[in-house]
């Protein structure tokens, strides 16, 4: 909005206002290309004349223009110049596109400031609306996906509402949050995701349950006009704490001056798994080499049955199959009719679907100005009974009481959640009894497809579970759907009311009071004969959320002498979180698929309260030197509720300078455009998690990592343990000082464009939850210590090969490259485990990347070769160490765009090199005889490697057999290393096909423009990996990465988006 | 929130906090853990978790590896294999010994401080009672430098021998602590083992001195026993007596063998201890295995073939997990009576032993064909016939897999495909050897434990 007012006023200066030249008069309308909205006050000049005119608040102009061959040029800040020849016509329509390469680009930095990217010490990416539409997923993180260089963005899987993990330039924290920041017009609102599950489960709880949403998904990405990524420190230095590790400011739509403005934008879209393990195809339910049906006890969940050509159906009957039991084929009982082998996966998944609509209406007077969106998306999962709704509305408005007073405010309201379904290391996890279940075996009962939809596939007229092993093993993936149900329901209003105060033209007070409340309330349960819970289990699970946050800010901004200019911002901060969580299970079921706690036999409640309060002063000093040096100074000091009295206040500071050196030493010509170097250095503090100082006790639950095991009270008992996290009553604020530097080069007209930028980034006196030896009587002890460095290149090159008139090409490549290091943990603490299972495990280990694999691996010389045993297979070394880096090298997004009239091309490539992948699951095939590659089960190898004995060569020849796999060679066994992939992958991540009716043809009709739009997403992916789709991450949003347990696969998905504007 | 509140909250946050003097420290605060918390639910707690881990990992491995129990899926496959690894046991040291240990030395402190002596020796008697399964498990193990929490995050170990001294004496001041005539608390409804019998806890005190003075047969052969019969005179006189603590009917309070075999299923019974059963015609059958298909029938220890499953009185939902009982008590004193060569006595004992445990396990010793054979000893008794009738009485106990390697009766066959030979001990834990590496004492599963010779 601003933009425009902006330029409203130097056209009104630089322009003629009337042109006096005999001619015709021509008449047109100006549009924006992304969503046909009409652009006001778009300068149209005849070249190489003064003869000009602007368009009104409807985009019309008419101009008078003299006689003879004329060219039209239509200027706008923030769009590309266009320029039409007259020629004869009296008519000319034109949609401008939106320029992304400006230099005089406003950028929203920290605390809603608007800033020009030309001034800033630090480095900032922007992410406009166009390229936002260009993704038709209902979160907004996966909107940004491989447009932004430095943010790495994982999706958790691709069920329905799946969350995000994003990192901005690595880690920081070692266990702490090191998500970024979201916020929405300047109010911080909550990303976090709460685990689904009974919360003493702890963080255990994201290796199994359902996919969870991180709290970003309920904004409809198409209420947002832009997104900015402050990516380090000093970016965010303003925010302090919350954004410690980076921060998504998201502008979102707002009402212009003008006539309404009402928009209407339909999208609907198909998804298909995009990629799952393969698996064997040739041998039956069993166990060493014999066909033993479901009866078998732990036999009938193995697939190393006999080969399926050597079976033959005894036509007798045999209740899990109507063919009968599989007989040898000499058999006296067998038929003549095959074994089959049961397509499950195919069988099971379905084809998912999404469909979003949303309607807005925008407009605004001189005084006042609103926007209005009503948005539903509404999504079917692959996995069938799998879903996800959102439905959002939001109004946004502002008023000018006087010249000097102005007040805003927005409220949206969004109701969310849906159906998700059991996965991960979970005996109801639908990927788990999949991948598991022999091929002999057919899940869907004779339904094939519509499994999901007869119980016949899943439950016996007597209630039993139909599952390939009777009585135990696991759910029958179309029992889970329908008997395993969870549903979420999120109600959730965020807001924002504020005003500003204009004294005199150089100093205003402005102050936003913004609020974040949401309850999440879950359902769900195991009914009774699921395997987990086999008396059956319903939870009731609410959490409330409510943040309170306030800025207050004086600006004064003047020109100190005729060279400088200088503003000063100081303001005040003050934030209140509290976070409650009510969980209740019930166990034992009376009635069956009766989900409620009257229900159940015994109740268990857990309580779960963290509050947070905080409150800043802050400084931000921005000086210019003759618009080519820019130095900025900014201060914060904080005091936070969760530091020790005497450590509860820290300040921390920034610098940072800009430098245009084209400016400085006049070097602009043909080739050279502008050229700035940046520098800046900054801290930002983190406080400790909630209730760190101290260590109380907390009602008791014994488990033993293979059980639910037991919760109190007990027998009508209460029994309480010390908590097992020995708290520090000295702790103090973490620092994270970053050093970066930049530069911002164009050439060639602003057809070339390179934004690079170098960083270093150190977070000290890390706040860790150290674990420490159990006999110490603790589990872990808060302390204060450790470092992890984070360094790295990021860079953005904006090119224009190609630009006619009619046709442009354009090219964005982002590429991402951090390297962290765990520089040092706690003396004595060499390792901390961020989450994962007993053996593997994600962690922070001094001298390695943060976030790598440990886990069991091969015994190997000190040269590095695979000891091989004198059985001739290679054992398992005798302690667990690094098995893989789950951190990419590099990443790069690169988009080409080609618009040719009003049909638009773009096309994002995604590249990811290195990060390697657990391939958990297929370590546990391996073990149960699934995997294609134990079809080469009874062949032989020579292991590479020298004899341990001896070390000669080995030359032994072994036989990869079931021993084999069900040992050292499977999921179960000690070696871990052997299942580590490496997950770099190339995708075609989105590929958008998109025409803008042309206006002559909407003249006659209400209707001011629309479009269609064809999208794909990962419509193409060429990666190594064996498992589902690389890009997933059983632990969400945690600080976990790379591991690969069953987890839901990802999808692809092909839609067409209409949007009419009226 | 009214309209005021919200107004409140802002003028808090704008005001007061513009100087930072607000109360922050309020807000850190947590609502749902209390600060303090009185011994008897500190007590109840660890007696449970301590249960818990008894029918859970370290019974369920003891008698995977005692061929009780057969591992026929995945981990357990292996361990039955003789391949027990530092991930395997890691769960039960960090999670239920230690943090138990630890919960049992806040509660002996508050006892003292407050001065409730029978706390203190109700708590001594369970944490001298897990210190010798956990030195039962992995032999030298953090006891006097260990539970100094932020003093020493590397606590280091103590011999075995030291640790059996400790248990001792922890013993003795138990007795009598629970002897005091005045405890400002005492033991009530909450005692989830005896419900407040403070009788009961002094005999499960001297039973279990004599468990561990018996654990030294081969150290001291003479002085053991005679130690073991001397405390025996104070201890268990029946079934009534038992230690155990019982689960519960639901899911949340249901006993963990039972949990296992529900949400696992990865053990059956072995072919071993279910033949040595199905052979003596043995009246518990019914009661310790449960009939696959109208049979009983193990399964090959180290096999993973289909098996019966556990019996009802190990393995219902809320099956009794027990910590120590009278029949194991005459078990002792047949085998210390055996080994001061007073063979007549032993006898007795032995023939009281094994009616005891049909009594705890059938509720009858009415089996007369059966106490014909097996429980009719006169003049005297082979230790081979005392310790493999002691086997079948401790089924799903850690201890059976002591006096295995003990005495080396039964003696079990090799199973297949083993991948090694039996384990003598634990591994140290992941988990040790990760945070307390300097420590971590250099053994591998075929070291012998101390009292091992």
């Amino acid at each position: 909005m601003k933009k425009i007012l902006l330029l409203s006023l130097m056209l009104a200066l630089l322009l003629p206002l009337s042109g006096y030249s005999q001619g015709r008069v021509v008449t047109g309308k100006v549009v924006t290309a992304a969503d046909a909205m009409p652009l006001p006050g778009v300068s149209v000049v005849v070249k190489g004349t003064t003869t000009g005119t602007a368009t009104d608040a409807d985009g019309n102009f008419s101009l008078n223009v003299p006689e003879g061959n004329n060219v039209l040029v239509f200027r706008f800040i923030g769009y590309r110049t266009m320029e039409r020849t007259v020629g004869n016509e009296s008519v000319i329509n034109v949609a401008l596109q939106e320029d992304t390469r400006q230099l005089e680009e406003v950028v929203v930095t920290a605390i809603g400031i608007e800033r020009e990217t030309k001034a800033l010490g630090y480095s900032v990416q922007e992410v406009g609306t166009e390229e936002l539409a260009r993704s038709t997923q209902p979160s907004i993180a996966n909107a940004i996906n491989g447009k932004v260089a430095g943010v790495n963005i994982t999706s958790s899987s691709g069920a329905p509402g799946a969350g995000q993990r994003i990192v901005i330039r690595g880690a920081t924290s070692v266990t702490g949050n090191n998500q970024p920041l979201f916020v929405i017009d300047g109010v911080p609102i909550d990303n976090s995701t709460t685990a689904a599950g009974n919360p003493n489960q702890g963080t255990n709880a994201v290796l199994s349950g359902v996919a969870n949403s991180n709290r970003a998904v309920d904004i409809n990405p198409e209420d947002i006009e832009s997104v900015t990524v402050l990516k380090g420190p000093a970016a965010t230095a303003l925010y302090g704490i919350r954004a410690g590790s980076g921060a998504i400011v998201i502008t979102t739509k707002k009402g212009k001056e003008g006539r309404a403005v009402i928009n209407y934008n339909t999208s609907f879209t198909l998804d298909y798994v995009n990629k799952l393990p393969e698996l064997q195809q040739r041998y039956s339910q069993g166990s060493d080499g014999e066909f033993t049906g479901t009866f078998s006890g732990f036999n009938s969940v193995l697939s190393w049955g006999a080969p399926l050509d050597q079976l033959r159906f005894d036509g007798q009957p045999y209740p899990y199959d109507p063919n009968g039991f599989l007989v040898p084929a000499d058999s006296s009982a067998a038929t003549d009719q095959r074994a089959i082998a049961y397509d499950n996966l195919d069988n099971f998944f379905e084809t998912g679907k999404t469909w979003t609509n949303t309607l807005s209406i925008s407009g605004g007077t001189e005084k006042a100005e609103y926007y209005v969106s009503l948005g539903h998306t509404d999504q079917e999962g692959v996995v069938p009974k799998s879903d996800f709704q959102r439905t959002s509305v939001r109004v946004t408005g502002s008023t000018q009481l006087n010249d000097k007073f102005r007040t805003f405010g927005s409220a949206n309201y969004i109701k969310s959640g849906g159906r998700r379904v059991q996965q991960g290391s979970n005996i109801s996890g639908v990927m788990l009894g999949l991948l598991r279940a022999p091929i002999t075996f057919d899940l869907s009962g004779g339904f094939g497809e519509e499994g999901d939809e007869n119980p016949g596939a899943y439950v016996f007229e007597d209630g039993t579970q139909r599952t390939y092993r009777e009585g135990a093993g696991y759910d029958n993936p179309f029992w889970t759907v329908n008997r395993n149900p969870f549903e979420d329901d999120v109600n959730r209003l965020i807001g924002y009311v504020g005003a500003q105060y204009d004294f005199t033209d150089w100093v205003n007070a402005s102050f936003r009071l913004g609020t974040d409340w949401y309850s999440d309330r879950r359902t769900g349960g195991f009914d009774i004969q699921s395997r987990a819970f086999p008396e059956g289990q319903v939870y009731e699970d609410q959490v409330f959320n409510r943040d309170i946050n306030t800025d207050l800010l004086v600006t004064f901004d003047r020109e100190v002498t005729t060279d400088v200019s200088a503003r000063l911002i100081l303001g005040h901060n003050y934030f209140n979180s509290r976070f409650q969580r009510l969980y209740t299970q019930g166990d034992g079921l009376a009635v069956p698929t009766f989900f409620d706690l009257a229900n159940a036999a015994s109740i268990t409640t857990t309580e779960n309260t963290i509050r947070i309060e905080r409150a800043a002063v802050y400084a931000d000093l921005s000086l210019d030197y003759k618009n080519f040096i820019f130095l900025g100074f900014t201060g914060r000091n904080e005091w936070s509720s969760t530091l020790p009295t005497d450590n509860q206040s820290f300040f921390y500071p920034s610098i940072n300078l800009g430098f245009v050196f084209t400016e400085a030493f006049d070097l602009t010509g043909d080739v050279f455009d502008f050229g700035k170097v940046r520098a800046s250095y900054a801290v930002v503090g983190k406080d400790a998690p909630a209730y760190a100082l101290t260590t109380p006790f907390a009602s008791s639950t014994w488990g033993d990592g293979w059980t639910n095991g037991i919760f109190f009270p007990f027998q009508g008992v209460a029994g309480f343990n010390q908590v097992t996290q020995l708290g520090n009553p000295d702790i103090k604020p973490e620092k994270n000082k970053s050093i970066e530097f930049g530069v911002d080069l164009r050439f060639f007209d602003n057809r070339l464009g390179l934004d690079a930028t170098y960083y270093k980034n150190n977070s000290e006196d890390q706040i860790i939850p150290v674990s420490i030896s159990s006999a110490s009587g603790f589990l872990s002890a808060v302390l204060n210590s450790g470092e992890i460095e984070n360094k790295g290149i990021e860079a953005v090159l904006r090119g224009t090969p190609v630009q006619t008139t009619n046709f442009s090409w354009d090219v964005i490549v982002n590429f991402t490259r951090n390297q962290s290091e765990v520089i040092s943990l706690y003396p004595g603490v060499e390792t901390i485990t961020l989450n994962g299972f007993t053996s593997p495990s994600s962690r922070a280990i001094v001298g390695e990347p943060y976030g790598v694999l440990f886990g069991g691996r091969w015994a190997r010389n000190d040269q590095g070769q695979l000891l091989i045993g004198n059985d001739g297979f290679p054992f398992p070394a005798d302690e667990d160490g690094v098995i893989g880096d789950p951190n990419p090298d590099w990443t790069a997004g690169i988009t080409n765009t080609i618009t040719w009239k009003g049909l638009s091309l773009s096309a994002l490539l995604d590249i990811r090199e290195g990060g390697d992948i657990w391939n958990g699951t297929i370590g546990v095939m391996n073990f149960f005889g699934t995997s294609k590659n134990t079809e080469n089960r009874g062949e032989t190898k020579v292991f590479e490697g020298v004899r341990v004995d001896d070390g000669t060569p080995n030359t032994q020849e072994v036989v990869l057999d079931q021993d084999w796999y069900q040992a050292n060679g499977g999921g179960f066994g000690a070696v871990e290393e052997q299942f580590v992939e490496d997950g770099s992958w190339v995708r075609l991540r989105e590929l958008t096909l998109s025409y803008n009716l042309p206006a002559t043809l909407l003249e006659k009709t209400p209707v001011k423009a629309a479009s269609i739009a064809f999208n794909a997403r990962n419509l193409w992916l060429n990666t190594d990996y064996s498992g589902i789709d690389p890009e997933n991450n059983l632990t969400g949003q945690g600080n976990a990465l790379g591991l690969d347990y069953f987890s839901m696969p990802n999808t692809e998905g092909y839609g067409l988006t209409l949007r009419v504007t009226f | 929130m009214t309209l005021y509140n919200y107004f409140k909250y802002i003028l808090t946050g704008m005001l007061i906090c513009m100087v930072a003097s607000c109360d922050l420290e309020e807000t850190n605060v947590n609502p749902d853990n209390p600060e303090e918390a009185p011994n008897r639910v500190l007590l109840s707690s660890a007696q449970a978790g301590f249960a818990y881990a008894l029918g859970g990992d370290m019974g369920r491995y003891a008698n995977v590896i005692t061929q009780h129990l057969a591992g026929v899926g995945r981990q357990h496959l292996v361990i039955g294999r003789n391949q027990i690894t530092e991930n395997d046991v890691n769960n039960a040291w960090r999670f239920n010994l230690y943090p138990i240990m630890q919960n049992l030395k806040v509660v002996i402190q508050q006892a003292q401080e407050e001065g409730s002596p029978h706390f203190s020796g109700a708590a001594k008697v369970m944490l001298a009672s897990v210190l010798g399964v956990t030195t039962d498990a992995w032999g030298d193990i953090p006891y006097t430098n260990a539970f100094q929490g932020r003093e020493e995050f590397n606590p280091t170990y103590d011999p075995q021998e030291v640790i059996y001294d400790t248990i001792q004496a922890l013993l003795d001041e138990a007795i009598v602590e629970l002897q005091a005539s005045e405890s400002l608390n005492t033991l009530e409804s909450e005692d989830l083992i005896y419900g407040g019998n403070l009788n009961n806890w002094i005999k499960a005190a001297y039973t279990l001195k004599a468990r561990y003075y018996n654990h030294l047969s081969q150290v001291n052969p003479t002085e053991s026993a005679q130690m073991a019969l001397a405390a025996l005179d104070s201890g268990f006189t029946s079934n009534a007596e038992n230690m155990t603590l019982a689960f519960g009917g639901t899911q949340t309070e249901a006993n963990p063998y039972y949990q296992f075999n529900q949400q696992r299923g990865d053990i059956v019974m072995a072919e071993f201890f279910t033949d040595l059963l199905i052979d003596r015609d043995d009246p518990r059958l019914d009661e310790y295995v449960t009939p696959l298909k109208g049979n009983f029938a193990g399964a090959t220890s180290g096999e993973p073939e289909t098996g019966s499953d556990m019996g009802p009185f190990v393995a219902s939902i809320d099956s009794p997990v027990p910590f120590i009982t009278y029949p194991e008590a005459q078990f002792i004193r047949a085998e210390a009576l055996l080994r001061l060569n007073q063979g007549g006595e032993a006898a007795e004992a032995y023939n009281e032993a094994v009616k005891a445990s049909l009594r705890e396990v059938t509720g009858s010793d009415d089996y007369p064909d059966f106490i014909a054979q097996y429980a009719s000893a006169s003049g005297s008794v082979t230790l081979e016939q005392i310790m493999t009738q002691k086997y079948i009485t401790m089924f799903g106990t850690f201890e059976t897999w002591v006096d295995i390697r003990r005495t080396g009766f039964p003696d079990t066959p090799d199973p297949v495909m083993a991948l090694g030979p039996e384990p003598l001990r634990f591994p140290y834990p992941q988990s040790e050897r990760t945070f307390n590496a300097a420590n971590v004492p250099d053994v591998t599963l075929t070291t012998p434990l101390y009292w091992d010779r």
